[in-house]
């Protein structure tokens, strides 16, 4: 025990060596922290409002869906999967969706679309998209024949709220359908993909128009409250799923576009985590390294005393274990609290790139917010601690190996 | 010059302490411009996908062609600009676009057909090494034609099917042709994929009875200008049409690289402040551990001043040192990554997100301001970072400098 004391009361006779070594493992630590919080929140970001506004983090769907997606191939009961997902722990909400193709017809021309029956209510208080409407306003349940149309598509066919137009579609009894309907409200979500090409309709307008059963849709979407909790749900759904025509899937697979794109954007965020790691380690090695070896005069007064070099490493790694964990509880300390601030009131890009930054709908949000997970924490907090601990072997081991008389001459 | 002869010779009186910090500085401002390169490549290769890809980075259109899209709304002296484009070193493809209905079998889709030059085409966009399937257009008409992603899934086609167009001629007469699929794009962009079909400008004028007509000219000077020198470059030739560049073109694009440029700055910003900090400490421990040193000068009656100014001298002799081996070793990494690009993950098609492909390939982007801020911050810091310890030894009396620990 005498050798920790002693190795505590050595880091505080040079007080400002210790600072400074501290100061770096910490600033690097918090650094870190906050780059890789940031980047995480930013991935979190895009995956809750992708699979807000589309089928969920799984979607229940009939198994062939996936692979050629039709309107006829519809989950046959709805409620009984409301009734199933009730139970399951982190749900947030269940949506049921109609997806179709059809095209829109006005008097300025016609266009394809993908037709989205929505459930009004649930759409307004989950999907983004209900948040960016620009013009008119969000369809509700009472709404017989409205629908909401983006705002690059209302451009292209010289539409606006309260304008009629014409939608047509393959029912499921595979005959022409035709309904007339006319424009709430007008959306920009800044994404192409919805602006262009998405029009959506109340649930019961969309079951009218392909002429689906009333507890019926193509995919029942579960959105849960705590992402983490995705691989269990899909477990457990996929049990009570068994032996019926039905899957449960996870959204990487329903969107495998976003996955793939999430895919190859991690590994661009893979390289530059791994540059800050890099540097993080190597000004730690710079000041232990520096920190011990310019104390060459007092290790060997302390050999020519008659320490033991084993005691006097000892010492040196004790030392440094010390440096190790104030370094990283101060790091994450101060990394995690800025983070968390940034989690909760989010980062305002407008505020520091000012007017030149103009930005307009859901797809590209110009706040960010950062994500500290304990996972993050526990592992960065692991990492500066092991490597500062792999740096200070080094200079431990060199402590015991000087020539005395050299040393204890020169000054 | 005396005083960085001695500052020389200080600096290797310690050559460990001298090499440590030399190579924290070295590592340091390779890093940073690795780091900047990388992260300048990133952006240019987003912002090329959308201009090489289709898009080009200036497009002129009759004025009222965006608006009302009417077969009848083509460019004015189009050939005028096309050579004016040519004379300033701009490449530049005509396109003429007709809506109508293609079908094959029982599947049948609303579609917009583009008749361009392909081989203009090939100069301007990327699109012919695009190719998911199949070939691009020959040089030749020959009725062939290209489909988006999602359209040929739509119709059910493969390469080599036979289509049927119908459409409405510029006659008002119906056009009607019998076409075969030669390739399929990648993905693109979802307007493109959806209902995008490639034709030959001949075979297009055949179908709509439209010859000698364009209603777009895409201009991309492929990385030698700005949209809007390009846009400048032609004007004069393009008077009475509408000039805009790709920004102005797609808002929402453009936003979106805004944005991504912002959180990128950012990040770029977290890297400086970690290098420098990380300097600055290096440096700050080696100045401080030589105190008493300084106090032996002061007290054979070196004046402070003169302390000062050769503590500066070693840390702009040693900034300039590291530095400039730092930005010759950040430079070749930069330039190894930029030309053999960082492979992110094993797929090997890109991916498209409202309009923007993020490719699978990640090249870096060597610039000169990318090697010289690097530089500078390094030099700032260690002078700084060595004058700070150095103004407190001067100051210090002899006797307590001289036993400082």
């Amino acid at each position: 025990m005498l050798i920790v004391k002693l190795s505590w009361r050595s880091l505080w006779r040079n007080r400002r060596r210790t600072i400074i070594t501290i100061s770096s493992i910490a600033l690097g630590t918090a650094l870190a922290l906050f780059l890789i919080s940031m980047a995480e929140g930013m991935y979190n970001k895009l995956i809750n409002e992708a699979v807000r506004m589309n089928a969920g983090h799984v979607t229940v769907e009939r198994r062939e869906y996936a692979r050629a997606p039709s309107i006829d191939l519809v989950v046959p009961s709805v409620s009984r999967i409301e009734t199933i997902a009730a139970n399951i722990p982190g749900l947030e909400t269940v949506k049921a969706l109609i997806i179709g193709q059809a095209m829109v017809s006005s008097a300025s021309g016609s266009s394809g679309v993908g037709l989205a029956g929505v459930d009004p209510g649930i759409e307004k208080s989950v999907s983004p998209l209900a948040r960016t409407v620009i013009r008119g306003r969000y369809i509700s349940f009472a709404d017989e024949r409205g629908v909401m149309i983006g705002t690059s598509l209302a451009e292209r066919l010289k539409l606006e709220p309260g304008m009629k137009l014409v939608v047509t579609v393959n029912d499921t009894h595979g005959e022409l359908a035709n309904e007339m309907l006319r424009v709430t409200g007008i959306f920009a979500t800044g994404m192409e993909e919805a602006d262009g090409f998405l029009v959506q309709v109340p649930l019961k307008v969309a079951r009218r128009i392909f002429r689906i059963g009333p507890d019926e849709a193509t995919q029942v979407g579960l959105v849960l409250s705590s992402p983490d909790k995705q691989e269990q749900v899909l477990e457990e759904l996929n049990a009570l799923l068994k032996g019926t025509d039905l899957a449960a899937l996870p959204w990487q697979e329903v969107m495998p576009d976003l996955a793939g794109f999430m895919a190859v954007d991690k590994g661009s965020n893979y390289v530059f985590q791994g540059i800050i790691i890099f540097l993080l380690s190597f000004t730690i090695l710079n000041t232990i390294l520096m920190s011990v070896l310019e104390r060459t005069r007092e290790f060997a007064t302390l050999l020519a005393l008659g320490t033991s070099a084993f005691l006097l490493r000892l010492q040196v790694i004790i030392e440094t274990v010390f440096l190790g964990l104030l370094g990283c509880a101060l790091g994450l300390g101060l990394g995690g609290a800025v983070s968390w601030y940034y989690q909760v009131h989010g980062l305002d890009l407008r505020a520091l790139f000012g007017d030149n930054l103009t930005i307009t709908g859901i797809a590209v949000d110009p706040v960010i917010h950062n994500y500290v997970g304990v996972n993050l924490v526990l592992w960065l907090g692991g990492l500066v601690f092991g490597l500062t601990l792999l740096i200070g072997l080094y200079p431990a081991f060199k402590s015991a190996r000087i020539s005395l008389p050299d040393v204890l001459r020169s000054r | 010059m005396k005083a960085f002869s001695l500052a020389w010779r200080n600096l290797w009186r310690n050559p460990r302490r001298t090499l440590i910090t030399l190579t924290a500085m070295i590592l340091s401002t390779a890093v940073l411009i690795v780091t900047h390169a990388l992260m300048l490549g990133m952006m240019l290769q987003m912002e090329h996908s959308v201009t090489d890809i289709t898009v080009g980075q200036v497009q002129v259109h009759h004025g009222l062609y965006l608006k009302e899209r009417s077969l009848y709304d083509t460019i004015e002296n189009w050939e005028k600009i096309l050579s004016a484009a040519r004379d300033s070193g701009i490449t530049a493809a005509p396109r003429a676009f007709g809506f109508g209905l293609l079908s094959s079998g029982n599947k049948s889709a609303g579609v917009q057909f583009r008749g361009i030059s392909p081989a203009a085409e090939r100069r301007v966009s990327d699109m012919a090494a695009n190719m998911f399937r199949g070939e691009f257009l020959s040089d030749r008409p020959a009725m062939g034609v290209v489909l988006g992603r999602k359209l040929f899934r739509t119709l059910d086609a493969v390469v080599g099917s036979t289509l049927v167009a119908v459409v409405q001629a510029a006659d008002g007469s119906l056009g009607n042709e019998l076409l075969h699929v030669e390739g399929i794009l990648k993905g693109v962009g979802e307007a493109f994929d959806r209902s995008m079909v490639l034709m030959h400008a001949e075979d297009f004028a055949t179908l709509f009875v439209f010859p000698g007509r364009f209603h777009e000219i895409a201009l991309n000077s492929r990385g030698t200008m700005t949209p809007e020198q390009v846009a400048e470059a032609i004007a004069a030739a393009a008077a009475g049409n509408e000039v805009k560049t790709w920004r102005q073109l797609l808002p929402g694009v453009s936003d979106m690289l805004n944005s991504f440029g912002g959180s990128t700055a950012i990040f770029l910003f977290i890297f400086f402040l970690a290098a420098g900090l990380g300097v600055l400490n290096t440096l700050l421990m080696a100045t401080f551990e030589r105190i008493p040193e300084f106090g032996l000068l002061k007290a054979i009656g070196t004046s402070p001043w003169r302390i000062l100014r050769d503590i500066a001298a070693e840390a702009l002799v040693l900034g300039m040192l590291s530095s400039s081996i730092g930005g010759v070793i950040g430079a070749a990494i930069s330039l190894y990554f930029q030309l053999y690009p960082i492979v992110l993950s094993g797929f090997a098609e890109g991916f498209n997100t409202s309009g923007i492909v993020i490719s699978a390939q990640w090249s870096a982007s060597l610039t000169l301001r990318g090697v010289i801020w690097p530089v500078i911050i390094m030099w700032l810091v260690s002078v700084l970072a060595a004058l700070y310890p150095a103004a407190k030894a001067a100051r210090l009396d002899p006797v307590r400098a001289l036993n400082h620990v």
